[in-house]
């Protein structure tokens, strides 16, 4: 039985938005004339908009649905994820990788490595990154579709088949640059889709003054430590004393070190983005400028699920489903039931913590409007990946691999089918996730493992010209091999050997699945980091005006000074990062 | 390399967003003596207010892209936006 039913109006706010976004692709069609156009937008955009669509490509499933859920589960320290877990690298990227990812003038994030390493590393990089894609958009098709099914009672293949449908429409016609601009459009409809929801939850608690008072009223009757859900710092000088069981330096190690840096700096998927910018001073301000919302959208996406955890009876409001906190459901297993912990305590599904709140706060039309940003969400992850997909599949596997110099006419055909190869591969992928379940989590771990010692290679590659092709290549695989052995070893405080980790011995005790991921990745870096200076140092490295463009040391840093003092990317980074301490001060 | 690209993103989001507003506001406007539908929101009628908002917003992206369109015309002083784009329309 769905949660709630759709009235004309809302289908009509859908209806608008979904015309337009063709009708984008529609127009950006007279546009694509090569391959460089269609995979790379011409290298053509003014950074408010390449910003922007940086921010909104990273909102797939994951960001409104998950932060939501992590918002009810661990309270205001979610923020940790943005304030720490994003700004700080997403300077370091604009100010000091942006001019080698741009100045170089590669294709892609796997043809960087390429020049600056050598074609192995390249091709490692460019197949983990393919596989990773094509599975992240089928895991937002898939988690689509299951949510609309159970709120609207829609049919899982219709939702998944008709955005599938819509995504492949418009990057068909209009490729990167169609992705990019509806990708802004995303970034609009979120923010007006999703701030009147956290204003009339506000509102519904009473105010911003008892939204905190009731949190604490929460944590005092669950019998929590004291600033649980409301505080972001405070209790981090020990695992137990905070909601995500992660002491400061696991934290800041972790979490704001190598698993932000290896993510922001590194994804091709976001710095596609700011390779599209038309101008090297466009494409380092990509990601300020992302920035800036970046860093206030725990309000936006946090805060819901926080509200939905006090929102209740005395509030007007009956939660559907019943038997949780708040309007946030009890977890149900197979046979109906709601699911209950080893200690008695209700399993909570934080997963419906910000649907339940659309569809409890928002009338008909407004309700179009949340359902509409959501959807929007989910195809902005989608097209963000098949998008990345189609530009490493054309450029860094199909032109290296396969055919080496054709007519350009013939890479943006190939740009073309990558697309629709990419979406029929993301649609198979979201079916095989919702017929076994596991695939999901087996998968998401190998990518964990794959993905947390990038940061060591790249950093190296930069800022080292020592490093070498060898160096990078053995490091990558020694670091993912670190992962693999740490979790085998590890596992946190109430799970039981075998996906969760402790494969081999569980020697290693963490107090949270959090703090295991942490120091998995802290493991990865720090194996790929000594691998690839022992290898390094053991292996001829290259002349270096072999070099220059792609290392710290051998390029001419871009200069600012021409530009007025306030324009410059160092005093926007500046800015940036007094705004995070100022709300981690203001959060603490 | 295509310069000219056929569309102003200014102009998309303009026009979404204030055909929602508008949408959104009249639906608003029709239904303000529907107490049931507003009763989850405290009483406000929060389509016509965002609707509203949302109009405004719509509104103020559609003027900019007017003017950005107006400045580009050949002869016209170039205007900011433009300098900062490399005079490119967008």
């Amino acid at each position: 039985m769905p949660v709630t039913r759709l009235a004309p109006i809302d289908y009509a706010v859908m209806g608008l938005y979904f015309v337009t976004v063709l009708g984008i692709g529609w127009a950006l069609k007279r546009a694509m004339h090569t391959a460089g156009d269609y995979l790379q937008s011409g290298r053509s955009l003014p950074p408010w908009i390449t910003g922007l669509a940086f921010l909104s490509a990273n909102l797939g499933a994951q960001e409104v649905i998950g932060m939501g859920a992590s918002g009810a589960k661990y309270g205001i320290a979610t923020a940790h994820f943005y304030w720490i877990g994003a700004i700080p690298a997403m300077v370091f990227l604009a100010l000091f990788m942006m001019p080698f990812y741009y100045g170089s003038r590669a294709r892609s994030v796997p043809e960087y490595l390429r020049l600056r390493f050598d074609e192995k590393t390249r091709t490692l990089n460019a197949v983990a990154f393919a596989a990773m894609t094509i599975f992240s958009s089928g895991v937002s098709m898939y988690a689509m579709g299951k949510l609309l099914s159970l709120l609207l009672g829609w049919d899982f293949d219709t939702c998944v088949l008709v955005s599938a449908g819509i995504v492949l429409a418009y990057v068909v016609l209009g490729g990167l640059t169609s992705a990019i601009y509806n990708e802004v459009l995303q970034f609009f409809l979120i923010v007006f889709g999703f701030a009147p929801l956290v204003i009339l939850g506000v509102e519904a608690v009473g105010g911003w003054k008892f939204l905190w008072y009731r949190l604490d009223q929460i944590t005092v009757s669950a019998m929590l430590p004291r600033g649980w859900f409301t505080h972001t710092w405070q209790g981090m000088g020990h695992p137990a004393t905070n909601s995500i069981g992660v002491e400061w330096f696991g934290l800041v190690m972790g979490l704001g070190f190598v698993l932000s840096f290896g993510y922001w700096c590194t994804d091709f998927l976001v710095v596609q983005r700011a390779m599209a910018a038309e101008s090297m001073t466009a494409a380092r301000r990509t990601p300020l400028i992302a920035a800036v919302p970046k860093m206030l959208f725990p309000f936006l996406v946090v805060l819901p699920g926080m509200i939905a955890l006090i929102l209740g009876a005395g509030d007007g409001f009956t939660a559907v489903g019943g038997m949780g906190q708040g309007l946030v459901p009890a977890k149900r297993g197979a046979d109906g039931l709601a699911m209950v912990d080893a200690m008695g305590r209700t399993i909570l599904d934080y997963d419906l913590a910000t649907p339940m709140m659309l569809v409890n706060l928002f009338p008909n039309g407004m309700l179009g409007l949340g359902i509409t940003a959501l959807i929007a969400s989910f195809m902005a992850g989608m097209a963000g990946n098949v998008t990345a997909f189609n530009t490493v599949w054309t450029y860094d596997i199909y032109q290296a691999h396969v055919r080496r110099s054709a007519s350009d006419a013939h890479y943006l055909w190939m740009g073309r089918a990558a697309t629709v190869g990419g979406i029929a591969l993301s649609l198979a992928a979201a079916y095989a996730v919702s017929a076994f379940n596991n695939i999901m989590d087996f998968l998401q771990l190998v990518f964990a493992f794959v993905n947390a010692p990038l940061f060591a290679t790249f950093a190296l590659g930069m800022f080292w010209k020592r490093s070498t092709g060898h160096g990078a290549f053995w490091g990558l695989l020694a670091g993912t091999a670190g992962a693999v052995v740490h979790h085998g070893l590890s596992l946190a405080r109430g799970s039981t050997p075998g996906i969760k980790g402790g494969y081999f011995v569980p020697l290693l005790r963490y107090p949270s699945e959090l703090a295991q991921t942490f120091w998995t990745a802290i493991v990865a870096f720090g194996a790929c980091l000594a691998v690839s200076v022992v290898v390094s140092l053991l292996t001829r490295p290259r002349p270096d005006d072999e070099l220059r463009g792609l290392v710290y040391s051998l390029t001419d840093r871009p200069s600012d000074g021409a530009m007025a003092w306030w324009k410059r990317p160092a005093t926007l980074a500046v800015a940036l990062l007094a705004g995070t301490v100022a709300l981690n001060i203001a959060f603490f | 390399m295509s310069l000219a690209s056929p569309l102003d993103l200014r102009r998309a989001i303009g026009g979404l967003l204030a055909a929602l507003g508008l949408l959104l506001a009249s639906y608003g406007a029709l239904t303000r003596n529907a107490r049931a539908a507003y009763a989850m929101t405290g009483g406000n009628n929060i389509n016509l207010v965002w609707g509203l908002v949302m109009l405004a917003v719509g509104a103020a992206f559609l003027l900019a892209a007017a003017w950005h369109r107006r400045s580009a015309r050949p002869g016209a002083r170039p205007s900011v936006a433009d300098r900062d784009t490399g005079g490119r329309p967008l």
